[in-house]
């Protein structure tokens, strides 16, 4: 009879993420002494994960100079039925073996992030925001995730987390330094130029559009810009980029959840500082524009989360790719629901669209004539549809400038450069986006455009020259009821813009205009 | 038709033609199922040049189908009407060619219907354009505030919301205002993001 073998078990935490949610996994390490040797990994590991034994063994080897070859390792992933994916648990089980092994003791509330290489080195993987927002939200104390991961980490708080870049720093982790991070206040200070290429004062004229820009990034509001080619909608659109008010504290978890598990981090975003803007081509798939994939990964919409999502030439989308956006649009979020589980992520996006009118751009044009018989143009206008339609609070017809407001600027053709504006501008919104902030505090919206039909009955209270003009216009331009709410909450954030504590006729006869059918 | 007749083009207008064969009568020159071309086109021009009494172009590009017809109007002997316009526009160039060529001008209804020895218009039923525009260009007091300031810009050419804060020297906000106010009264309206007087 043989002798019983002796163990030694160890436990550390890692974590299992699907979508934007993440779960706890215990990472269970078992060395049995006189037994056959060798090195499993159990508990519905996937490829990547079956393939860390590998990357390991070499690891802790080139690290530590041994390994215990003579031993039998066996790694369980609890808990067993989750499949598990992904080459972040590679860091969680060379500390497993080394605790056991080399006897370096962590801390007991400790959880590992990180993929290993060959010569020990510790590489950055997807998710580490994910984890250490998990980490947080589970009161883990003590995190260790490779070193580059640090800076997407620097907004969480109450943890203490240890940056690894080789696997040889675990043996004395206590002495371990933070690397340099870049200081927040000086990226700030350099906001909006280094992140948009495109001021208000390069785009020469159009001024209504302007106009409506800024109200749109005021209150979120969605907006469709049509024009010829050459008027300036795209560059319209870029430049809003510009004038989005920064991202609230409150905000930030959700938006670098979302990049995070997506993978890829822009340090800016993840450091809460300026809006998402995405601008999808259109020859996008389903699962690109909404979000998918077996442990799905967020699409477009959710990266655009609290942010814009521009669809440039939105009438080459394909219509059921549009289709797509209606119900996240109401909801601000989407469920993906696949066979391994669903998950729900959100989407507050403000949508920009741009399109031309007709399948030659120039239907309406005062310089060039339009080639497109009338069915054409009904066809093309029809490729947005009634409800895409519907969802969207600010239409604007775009003509190229006239001649004489294009030589009026020197800066046009090569002369002097003219006077930022966008700057100005983005203080602007940002004071009416805090005035919507402090009188939706209690609903926890924050952006006129999310008010429902109830909350802007409750918030919009119209005076009898208000309510007058607006029983006027409903008749006279045949406004349907949504019509109408739309236009009394692009009202309201003009009268945000105006700092007006009630919205006036004045606001309300503007937001008319913006053709709000 | 410039096909066959029971070939509706363009098919948008089906409802015309059915409308025009339930009161009046379609002519074609082809075979019933005749598809047509552009060179059908020119030679259906023939037929109502020779069908008409007179022919009346209002806009005519350069090498447009209205410029052929009224030419073989003329050859036919008869008689040519059209409407002067903004020279800048690409469609006023047949119109102001046919003028130029000695086509009768037409301003008001009256001009055509009184070169019909049938018809006997006196001057009291005749209709004048200009004060059909608007009876409000007659309010002076009107005219005076930035409304009736903007209609009577209006009232020259149609102009964007960008257009005219510029030419006032006036913000976006006043001029959508001002806009409302008019679209309101019915005055103006709104079509491809370019106001119109009504």
């Amino acid at each position: 009879m043989r002798k019983k073998g002796s163990t030694m078990l160890t436990k550390v935490k890692s974590a299992y993420f699907f979508g934007t949610d993440a779960f706890e996994v215990d990472v269970e390490v078992n060395i049995l002494e006189r037994c056959m040797p060798g090195f499993e990994i159990v508990g519905l590991a996937g490829r990547e994960v079956a393939e860390s034994r590998e990357r390991v063994k070499n690891a802790i080897l080139n690290a530590y100079g041994r390994f215990p070859y003579d031993k039998k390792i066996v790694v369980n992933l609890a808990p067993a039925d989750i499949p598990k994916e992904g080459s972040y648990y590679d860091l969680s089980i060379a500390a497993g073996i080394l605790s056991l092994t080399f006897a370096i003791q962590f801390p007991c509330d400790s959880a590992f992030f990180g993929e290993v290489s060959m010569d020990g080195q510790v590489r950055k993987t997807r998710g580490a925001y994910l984890f250490g927002a998990f980490a947080k939200a589970k009161a883990i104390k003590n995190l260790f995730v490779p070193s580059d991961c640090y800076q997407e980490l620097s907004s969480i708080k109450d943890v203490t987390i240890y940056p690894i870049s080789n696997l040889s720093q675990l043996a004395n982790f206590a002495d371990l330094k933070a690397p340099p991070t870049t200081d927040l206040e000086t990226v700030r200070r350099s906001l909006p130029s280094r992140i948009c290429d495109v001021d208000f004062c390069d785009i020469l004229g159009q001024d209504t559009a302007k106009r409506a820009l800024v109200i749109s990034a005021a209150g979120g509001h969605s907006i469709l810009l049509s024009g010829s080619p050459g008027s300036g909608k795209s560059m319209l659109a870029k430049a809003l980029r510009g004038i989005l008010p920064d991202l609230r504290e409150y905000e930030v978890g959700e938006v670098a959840k979302i990049y995070s598990a997506s993978g890829f981090v822009d340090d800016l975003i993840v450091q809460n500082l300026c809006r998402p803007f995405r601008s999808p081509h259109h020859t996008i798939s389903y699962s690109g524009m909404v979000g998918g994939g077996s442990v799905p990964k967020p699409g477009e919409i959710s990266l655009a989360h609290k942010g814009v999502l521009f669809l440039d030439e939105m009438s080459e989308f394909q219509p059921s790719i549009l289709e797509c956006l209606r119900q996240p649009m109401e909801d601000g979020f989407i469920t993906i629901s696949r066979s391994k589980g669903s998950v729900r992520m959100p989407c507050e996006f403000t949508l920009v669209g741009c399109t031309n009118p007709c399948p030659c751009g120039f239907f309406g044009d005062p310089k060039n004539v339009c080639k497109c018989s009338p069915p054409d143009v009904a066809r093309y206008k029809k490729r947005l549809s009634g409800p895409i339609l519907d969802r969207i609070d600010i239409f604007l017809r775009i003509h190229n400038p006239a001649y004489e407001v294009q030589s009026t600027y020197s800066g046009f053709m090569g002369g002097g450069k003219a006077e930022k504006v966008s700057d100005q501008l983005r203080a602007r919104v940002e004071k009416a986006r805090a005035a919507q902030e402090l009188r939706l505090e209690a609903e926890h919206i924050g952006i006129n455009a999310r008010m429902t039909n109830d909350l802007v009955k409750k918030y919009c209270v119209l005076d009898h020259t208000c309510s007058d003009l607006l029983e006027r216009a409903v008749y006279k331009l045949a406004l349907t009821p949504r019509t109408v709410f739309k236009i009394i909450k692009v009202a309201r954030t003009i009268a945000d813009l105006d700092e007006a504590l009630t919205i006036l006729p004045s606001h309300l006869a503007e937001a008319i205009q913006y053709k709000c059918i | 038709m410039a096909g066959g007749v029971s070939h509706i083009f363009p098919s948008y207008q089906e409802d015309l033609y059915n409308r025009i064969v339930a009161t009046g009568l379609v002519v074609s020159e082809f075979n019933e199922t005749c598809m047509g071309g552009g060179w059908s086109f020119v030679r259906r021009n023939r037929i109502v040049a020779g069908l008409s009494k007179a022919v009346f172009v209002v806009e005519a590009g350069e090498s447009s189908g209205s410029l052929i017809t009224a030419g073989i109007a003329k050859a036919c002997g008869r008689k040519l009407f059209a409407v002067p316009s903004n020279l800048n526009s690409l469609n006023s160039f047949g119109t102001t060619k046919l003028l130029k060529a000695g086509a009768t001008l037409v301003s008001e209804p009256g001009d055509i219907l009184n070169a019909y020895p049938f018809s006997n218009i006196t001057n009291n039923s005749r209709v004048s354009t200009v004060s059909s525009v608007n009876k409000r260009l007659l309010n002076a007091d009107w005219l005076g505030t930035f409304p009736g300031r903007v209609y009577k810009k209006l009232c020259l050419e149609p102009q964007t919301a960008d257009d005219l804060a510029r030419y006032f020297e006036k913000t976006i906000t006043e001029v959508l205002t001002t806009a409302t106010e008019l679209v309101m009264g019915g005055d103006i309206h709104e079509k491809e993001g370019k106001y119109y007087v009504n």
